[in-house]
This record gives C-alpha cells, sequence and structure tokens, in this order.
C-alpha cells in the first residue's frame, strides 16, 4: 500500500487523544460525597459487565475513527497487478493468446499461459457491458465466435490449454485480423497475450499487447538438438550420441546431463555452458542388441521442463539409402561425377549406405520412394523430376544440390525454385584451369560447428576443410526472408559455401562447388569423407540410423507400411491408442501433441496386430521456443500498448472505502455513547 | 396555617425558632381527640396556675377546700419520652436543604416541644458510634432550651450503632416510655436495631423516623463522579456513571427500604419514612395524629 500524501499520517498521533481523554476523565471526575453509596457499588457490579463492554467499544470506535481521518487526509492506495489495457471505443476485441511451447514457462508458481488466461478474464470482468469478444489461440484451434456473452468467452478461456507447439504468432495475428475485418477500425482491437519473446508482423490493426511476464527475464536451458553416428570403436553398434545444449540465460550453468535407451541409463555426464552460448555434448554408448531403440537425454528440469529432453529412436543396424544423380558419366571412373561420392559413401567395413545411381532422365517417384537422401551431382535441369523430387522432400527426404560447369543456373532455379534454400546468381572463377595459384583461390572461412551437421567435426577435421582450394564456385543471391536458408559455412571473403534450409519435413543442403575435383580439391581433404557422410545422415534425419527424422510437435508423420497391412494403429507416448487409415500401404498421422515416442502396430493378413519397431519414430519440441529473450516489437505498436509490455501498475485508491468507514464509525460512536 | 419546607426553614436563624414554627404547623391541623383527658384515670390534684386547663378544674375539691386545684389524669403525668438522635457522620449528608442531622435535630426540637408543653418529660440522647449525649427526662419548663441547646451542639461524626443508646434507656426506664428514634439507618449492623426491639417487647412504644435525603432517595445526579461513602473504614468509593446506574441503584435501595419496614413491623415498631425535602410540620403532625388514634383506641 501507498499514500499520495505520507505527511498526513502524522496524524494517527491523534488516535492518543480520545485513549488520553478516557483516562483522564476516570482521573478528574467530581468527588461526590453520597451516604448510600454501598448501594451504588451494588447496582454497578450489576450493569458493570455491559457498561464496560459498551466503554471499550466506545473507546475502539473513537481511535478508529480519529485514525481513518488522519488515513483518508494521507489518501491511501493500492497497486494492483494487472495489464493495462485501454479498450478505448474499442467494441470488438479479439483475445489472441499465445498458447506455444514456451508460455508453458513457470513463473511465480504459474505457467505463462495462466496468466494470459487470468489477464484475459480480467479485460473481460472490466469491460463495458455490450462489447464483443472473440478468442484465437496461436496454435489455431479452438477458435471462439462473436460473443458479447462474458459468461462464454470466460468458458471458453477457462477451457484454453497451452500447447507444446511452436506457434507462429504473426499467422495467428492474421487470423485474428480476419475476425475483426467486418468491424469498424476505431471500433475493433486485438490484444495479444504472449511472453514478449515473439517478434510481431507488420499490420495496420490497432494491436495491444499485454506481455504476461511483465518484462521479466525468462532464463532457460534447453536440448536443441541430438545427432547420432557411429561410434567405430564401439563396434557395429557403437553410437556416438550428440547433444546441443542451449544456456538462454546470463549466467554459465554446469548440468548433469543424462542418456537414457529403453529407458535405462546408458551413459551420464556433466555439461558445463557459459551464458547465452550452446555447447555439443558427446555420449559413447553400445546399443546392446540389434533392432531399434527408443532413447532420450535429458537435463534436470527447469522453468520449462518440456525442452530440457529430447526423444529419438535409432536402429544400430540401418542402412541408409543414397540416390545419387549424376548429371556428368564418364567412362573413366575417376573422372566421373560421382567418383569421390561413391567412395566416400561406401568405405570399406562399414556399411552405413545403400547407394545407388541414376541420370536425371531416370529419377522417377518409384526411385524416390526407396530411398532416404538424393543427391545432385552437377545436374544440368530437372524438367518434370522437379516436382517429384519437391514432393519427395517436403515429406521428409533429404536434398543435396552440388554444382558443376553442366548446371543451368536459371534453369535449375526454375526447376527448384521451392527447393533452393536460395537461388543460383552466376559462377565465380579465378580462372580456367584445375591448377590455380592457392594465393588467388578461396578457402572456407566461417563454419557453423555448433550445427548438427558440424558438430561431430573436429578442431583437425575442421582445420583440413579449411584447408581446401576453391577456384570455382557459384554465387547466390539472396532469397525471400520466410525462405531464406541458413549458412553453415561461409568462403573466406563471406560468400556463402554451404546453405541449408527446411522444406516441409525434409532438408535440402546447397553445395557452391562441385563434389568431385573439378572447381576444388576438397574431395581430396581428410575432412571430405566425414562432411559427405554427416551431410548425408543429416538429410536422411539424422545420424547414424536414426529411423525416422524426429518430428516437430504437430508435425505429420508418413508411414509407409508395405502392400501387406490392411490396418494399422499407433500407440502415443501417453498410452493412447489411435488407429490410422492405410492405403495402398501408406498412411499419415497427425496427432503428434503430446512429446516421446510413438509406436506403431499394423495388421495384415493375420489377425492380430503386430508390432512394427522400425517404424517407431520421436516427437520433440520445436527448439525455437526454448529462446525466451524479449524482442523489440514493431513500431505500429501503440505507445499506450508499449507501456503495457512493462505492465504498469494501476493504482486502487482506498479513500473512498476510508471515509465509508469514517462515517459508520462515528454512526456506531453516536450510538455506543448515547445515554439510556 | 402555612407549613414552612425545609428550605424556608433553612432560612430561619436558630432552632428555637424552626422548631417553634414546626409545632405550630403541625397542631394546627391536629385536631383534638374528644377524648383526651376525658376518659383516662384521675391521678392527682394540681393546684391551679394560669395557663392550666379551665375545665379541669376540680370544683368539689374547691367547694371543699376554697382553693382552685386542677385533675391531673394518668398518661398526662406519667408520658416520659426518650428522643434518639443518630448522630453518625452519614447523618450530616445534605442534599436538601437542611442536612439529615438538622432535620432530625428540627424534628426532635418539635417533639420535645410538644411533649413539654404537655408537661411530658423529655430525655435526649445522642449516639453515633458510642452514646455522645444524654440528658436525663425533665418536664421543668427551661428544659425545652436544654434540649434545643443540645440539638444544635450536635455533629456528625463515626459510624452508626444506636444500641448504647437503647441500653440506656432500657436500664434508666422503670415505666412504659416513649421512645422515638431519628436515624437514616445506614451502616447499620445486623443487630443494631435488637436493642430498640427488646424494648418494645419491655412494653414501651417505640417509634423510628427513617429520614432519607433526597439524593439518596431518587440519585438525581446525572454526571459521572467518584461517589465517596461518609461512613465506614477508609470510605467507600465508586465510579460511574449515574444515569446508567439509578435503576439498578433504586432498586437496591427499595430492597433495603422494604427490609427495614419489614423488620420494624415485625417487631411492632412504628416505623416511618421521612424524605427530608418534605415540611418537617406535616411529618410531625402525621406522627401527633397518629398517637393520638393510638391512645383513643387504647
Amino acid at each position: 500500500m501507498g499514500f499520495v500524501a505520507p505527511f498526513f499520517l502524522v496524524g494517527l498521533a491523534a488516535v492518543a487523544v480520545p485513549i488520553a481523554i478516557h483516562l483522564w476523565g476516570r482521573s478528574q471526575a467530581p468527588r461526590q460525597p453520597l451516604a448510600t453509596v454501598v448501594f451504588l457499588q451494588r447496582a454497578c457490579r450489576t450493569v458493570a459487565p455491559h457498561r464496560r463492554l459498551r466503554q471499550w467499544l466506545l473507546l475502539a470506535a473513537r481511535v478508529a475513527a480519529v485514525a481513518c481521518v488522519a488515513l483518508v487526509l494521507a489518501k491511501p492506495f493500492v497497486r494492483m497487478q494487472r495489464a493495462v489495457v485501454q479498450l478505448g471505443t474499442a467494441q470488438n476485441v479479439v483475445l489472441l493468446l499465445d498458447d506455444s511451447l514456451s508460455m508453458r514457462y513457470r513463473l511465480d508458481g504459474e505457467s505463462l499461459f495462466d496468466r494470459a488466461k487470468r489477464q484475459a478474464l480480467d479485460l473481460v470482468d472490466s469491460a463495458a457491458h455490450g462489447v464483443r469478444f472473440a478468442l484465437v489461440l496461436g496454435a489455431g484451434q479452438p477458435n471462439s465466435e462473436w460473443t458479447d456473452d462474458k459468461a462464454r468467452i470466460r468458458s471458453a478461456l477457462h477451457a484454453a490449454r497451452a500447447s507444446a507447439r511452436a506457434v507462429d504468432l504473426g499467422r495467428a495475428i492474421r487470423r485474428a485480423e480476419q475476425r475483426v475485418e467486418s468491424a469498424s477500425l476505431e471500433s475493433r482491437v486485438i490484444v495479444v497475450f504472449s511472453d514478449g519473446s515473439a517478434l510481431l508482423p507488420d499490420t495496420k490493426e490497432p494491436i495491444q499487447i499485454v506481455d504476461v511476464a511483465k518484462g521479466t527475464e525468462l532464463p532457460n536451458r534447453a536440448i536443441t538438438f541430438v545427432t547420432l553416428q557411429p561410434w567405430h570403436e564401439g563396434g557395429p553398434r557403437g553410437v556416438q550420441v550428440l547433444v546441443g545444449v542451449s544456456n538462454f540465460s546470463t549466467r554459465e550453468a554446469e548440468l548433469p546431463i543424462a542418456l537414457m535407451l529403453r529407458d535405462r541409463l546408458g551413459a551420464q555426464g556433466t555439461v558445463r555452458v557459459p551464458g547465452q552460448s550452446r555447447t555439443v555434448h558427446s555420449f559413447h554408448a553400445v546399443l546392446p542388441e540389434p533392432g531399434v531403440f527408443a532413447g532420450r537425454v535429458g537435463l534436470p528440469e527447469d522453468a520449462l521442463s518440456e525442452d530440457d529432453v529430447r526423444h529419438f529412436v535409432v536402429q544400430g543396424d540401418r542402412l541408409l539409402r543414397v540416390l545419387m544423380v549424376n548429371g556428368d558419366p564418364r567412362v573413366v571412373r575417376h573422372q566421373d561425377e560421382t567418383f569421390y561420392l561413391e567412395a566416400a559413401l561406401n568405405r570399406a567395413g562399414q556399411p552405413q549406405f545403400d547407394v545407388t545411381e541414376r541420370m536425371a532422365d531416370a529419377v522417377g517417384p518409384a526411385e524416390l520412394q526407396a530411398v532416404d537422401v538424393v543427391v545432385l551431382c552437377n545436374v544440368k535441369r530437372l524438367g518434370a523430376t522437379a516436382n517429384d523430387l519437391t514432393r519427395f522432400v517436403e515429406s521428409g527426404g533429404g536434398l543435396l544440390i552440388t554444382m558443376g560447369e553442366n548446371v543451368d543456373l536459371a534453369g535449375l532455379n526454375q526447376d527448384l525454385a521451392a527447393l533452393l534454400p536460395q537461388p543460383l546468381a552466376s559462377v565465380w572463377s579465378t580462372g580456367s584451369h584445375r591448377e590455380v595459384d592457392p594465393s588467388v583461390a578461396r578457402r572456407l572461412g566461417r563454419l557453423e560447428i555448433g550445427h548438427p551437421l558440424l558438430a561431430p567435426f573436429s578442431e583437425m577435421q575442421g582445420a583440413s576443410l579449411r584447408s581446401a582450394l576453391f577456384w570455382k564456385r557459384v554465387l547466390l543471391r539472396p532469397g525471400v526472408a520466410r525462405d531464406h536458408g541458413s549458412v553453415l559455412a561461409e568462403f573466406d571473403d563471406g560468400a556463402p559455401a554451404l546453405v541449408e534450409a527446411k522444406r516441409g519435413q525434409g532438408r535440402v543442403l546447397l553445395l557452391v562447388s562441385t563434389i568431385d575435383r573439378e572447381w576444388n580439391d576438397l574431395p581430396i581433404r581428410p575432412g571430405f569423407l566425414p562432411l559427405v557422410q554427416q551431410a548425408v545422415r543429416y538429410l536422411a534425419g539424422a545420424s547414424m540410423g536414426e529411423v525416422a527424422a524426429p518430428l516437430l510437435v504437430g508435425d505429420t508423420q508418413r508411414l509407409v507400411l508395405g502392400g501387406q497391412a490392411r490396418r494399422a494403429r499407433v500407440l502415443r507416448p501417453d498410452g493412447k491408442v489411435i488407429e490410422v487409415g492405410v492405403s495402398k500401404g501408406n498412411a499419415s498421422f497427425s496427432d503428434t501433441e503430446v512429446v516421446g515416442t510413438y509406436q506403431l502396430e499394423a495388421q495384415g493378413e493375420e489377425t492380430r496386430f503386430l508390432a512394427v519397431p522400425e517404424l517407431a519414430f520421436a516427437v520433440n519440441v520445436d527448439p525455437k521456443e526454448s529462446d525466451l529473450k524479449k524482442v523489440t516489437q514493431p513500431n505500429q505498436v501503440r505507445s499506450v500498448e508499449k507501456k503495457a509490455l512493462a505492465q504498469g501498475q494501476h493504482r486502487e485508491p482506498l479513500s473512498g472505502a476510508l471515509a465509508a468507514a469514517l462515517l459508520g464509525l462515528l454512526l456506531a460512536e453516536t450510538f455506543l455513547g448515547r445515554r439510556r | 396555617m402555612i407549613l414552612l419546607d425545609p428550605a424556608a426553614l433553612a432560612g430561619l436563624e436558630g432552632l428555637h425558632v424552626r422548631a417553634r414554627c414546626v409545632v405550630e404547623g403541625a397542631l394546627s391541623g391536629l385536631h383534638r381527640s374528644p377524648q383526651h383527658g376525658q376518659s383516662v384515670e384521675f391521678a392527682e390534684h394540681k393546684e391551679y396556675s394560669p395557663g392550666d386547663e379551665i375545665r379541669h378544674i376540680d370544683w368539689r375539691a374547691m367547694a371543699r377546700t376554697d382553693r382552685y386545684y386542677v385533675k391531673r389524669f394518668e398518661q398526662e403525668t406519667n408520658l416520659r419520652a426518650y428522643l434518639v438522635i443518630d448522630t453518625s457522620k452519614s447523618m450530616d449528608y445534605r442534599g436538601a436543604p437542611l442536612s439529615k442531622l438538622q432535620y432530625a435535630a428540627t424534628l426532635a426540637a418539635a417533639l420535645a416541644s410538644v411533649l413539654l408543653r404537655q408537661q411530658d418529660q423529655v430525655s435526649l440522647l445522642a449516639c453515633g458510634s458510642e452514646l455522645t449525649l444524654y440528658l436525663p427526662p425533665r418536664a421543668h419548663g427551661g428544659h425545652l432550651t436544654e434540649v434545643i441547646s443540645a440539638l444544635e451542639g450536635l455533629r456528625g461524626a463515626g459510624d452508626t450503632d444506636l444500641n448504647g443508646a437503647a441500653t440506656m434507656i432500657f436500664e434508666r426506664a422503670k415505666r412504659r416510655s416513649l421512645i422515638v428514634v431519628f436515624s437514616d439507618l445506614l451502616d447499620m449492623r445486623t443487630d443494631a436495631l435488637s436493642g430498640f426491639c427488646q424494648l418494645r417487647a419491655a412494653r414501651h412504644d417505640v417509634a423510628v423516623m427513617h429520614l432519607l435525603d433526597p439524593h439518596e432517595l431518587h440519585l438525581p445526579f446525572t454526571e459521572t463522579a467518584l461517589f465517596e461513602g461518609l461512613e465506614g473504614e477508609g470510605h467507600e468509593q465508586q465510579l460511574c456513571d449515574p444515569e446508567a446506574v439509578r435503576a439498578a441503584y433504586l432498586e437496591e435501595l427499595a430492597q433495603f427500604l422494604g427490609a427495614a419496614r419489614r423488620t420494624f413491623t415485625d417487631g411492632d415498631i412504628d416505623y416511618r419514612q421521612v424524605d427530608t425535602a418534605s415540611p418537617p410540620a406535616q411529618v410531625l403532625r402525621e406522627f401527633l395524629s397518629s398517637r393520638m388514634a393510638v391512645r383513643s383506641r387504647a
């Protein structure tokens, strides 16, 4: 509680006056002789209990009344921790609740989503009669209809639950815009309840933002990726598990970390992560037997516990299927475009890849269905195959695009417009001959070692990559912001060398030079083999033999059951069993709201369901939701709303209540002080 | 004849004057009993002196002796009255114009005047915590002056204990006498009046004038005060709002008065409750009337 005029609190000392009068009055009572005082004493004993209580109540009323006068003059108030939302003349209010994973962050014992609901309920309760509300959830479902019935909107708010998804708040705002577009601009407003970690798009709509975290920093630690690769020293079932751990707080963290395989402890250790940085921790384990293993890596739970664990499914003896599309076949083997690539993938004694080769015009849906990764090696154009390839990638396949003399930059830009991380611009060359002055050739500079693809690289391997010479490469044009890829490796002049993009459920890697020695000497560098193998593993959805690419919450899993399957059902991590429709041996499953490992059972000729372990898959949260750093909002947000971001405090005056109490006390004093 | 109220009486200088006014006021309304001096026994002759009743002249004796003699009857010659004044401290309380002690003295002086006028003997005793004054019974003309002088000198002090007076009377009164007690009966022990009950049992005529000040009777105070007693060790005190306790106080007082009335009535003692705000002459008149009525019944 605070006071506008605290000086008047000095008046509280006046409460001593009625007490002093009471005490002084007793001592200053006039003396009156009376012979019959004995009867007076008996009479007083009879009426004393009631009189005494009445006297005490009267004294208390007078003391309280004096105190009330002083307090009223001091103008007390209490600070109400409510969101300051100015509805103004708005009659149509869309309540947009960010129900993404980050809103499950627990602050002061309460999730941010529950706070958002509470503040939205406050807003509804405080709104004038007749204001219409609609509820939009960031994840998309469910949204309520327009209503001016406060009970209905309250019910919808109470029923809302935070999801485990990453939410595109911009799309949610666009959905909200569609709800209000029928209302006049002056009478509509969108109120967004969020944690402030999502950048809102530019919009002409009047938007008010409520930061439910009140500007508080939200430190968080998370496991952002898990990648597996063979651990040769461990034998055929040896596995190296690389775990990306990010620390989104300012303080260094030293955390225990554990690897579980089939719910048994496989390995454990400690990871130290400096503030605002990422570290890769490595486990080595040996799978006890052939087959599929569900595993997970976990940190101690923090305020956002869902990102402290990451699930995976691994098969120790699975081969990744790779299709090499040869755009420049040669009779002389070592001059062939795919010579070095095939050699790297078919390393003797360690069969991990099932490699096939086709020409570009021989690639069709059947071929694409049978592989995990496609590598385009100096392919001129794709023609009709481009559509099949696009569908392949978007449904989870991996694509590595390499350059060469045959590549038609404009044609490939057109064929792979939906897949290229960035459009191809022009060819840069130091000269026309493969032998070139090293001082003129370009080398690799920055490598994104923290990326799962490059994380396994040792320092020596990284140095080996940087030693490669490039005398010819393709320069890239900047892409559209939404589709822009991420650069995993740059040249020493800053130009992109290896760019990645996620397309649908698959990934695309673009190497701006050749996969053979035509434009560079990378194939003869020691780092070439691990780079190629890791790139293929990464494009296949993980590394060593992950059965399938781990999904994110909300993604759809494509299930290739085979022609024998008649029925199939999925066992969710929470125990729920969901039957899926099977069509020509294929099925898709999209009920992936729960994090964990999903098992599949199929029914063919036999009458009972049988487990299909190789079709198990893992679902994890999107690591983007783990960074709760506040971002600056666009300028169209009104200044009033910017104040709301800091969660301004509302002063509730108490003078009125105290004045009413004073009036009551004076009436009580009058009643108690009257003579009967 | 106007009955002077205590306020008017208080303005009169001297008990002698006040007593005379009271007597005149009392007797003026008092009807003489038609049987006064007629049905009682002849006791003796007395030589006529001016002022004696003409009708009491014994003409036979005059014929025999050629001298005027008046008859004296039994009750005219044998009445002996003991007036007992309570001089405890509480009798000094003044709420009315006259304190209870002054009122008692005025009443006693008036009664003594009436009795002495009738040639009755009057004795005066003053008693607080102990007997402080005793005037033997006398009937001569100057005795009234002695009585009045003694009454004027009375001052309230100490507690109340009338048994000393009762004992004195019991020892001295050999024949039936009239005993009138003037007291407020406050702070009395339960056996304080047992002596007078014994006197009544010994066929004496006992009357109690229970004097109470109007303040004591009505508790007219309105302001909170520290009320202090006048008797008892350490003097009892009570701080209270009289408005709040008046009803309970009057109830307690009524119980006390009722108990006193029952005690004296059961003991066949003439009990009279006297408000010292009422005119003493009226009180005396009523007392004398009742005496005369008793005599006529006897």
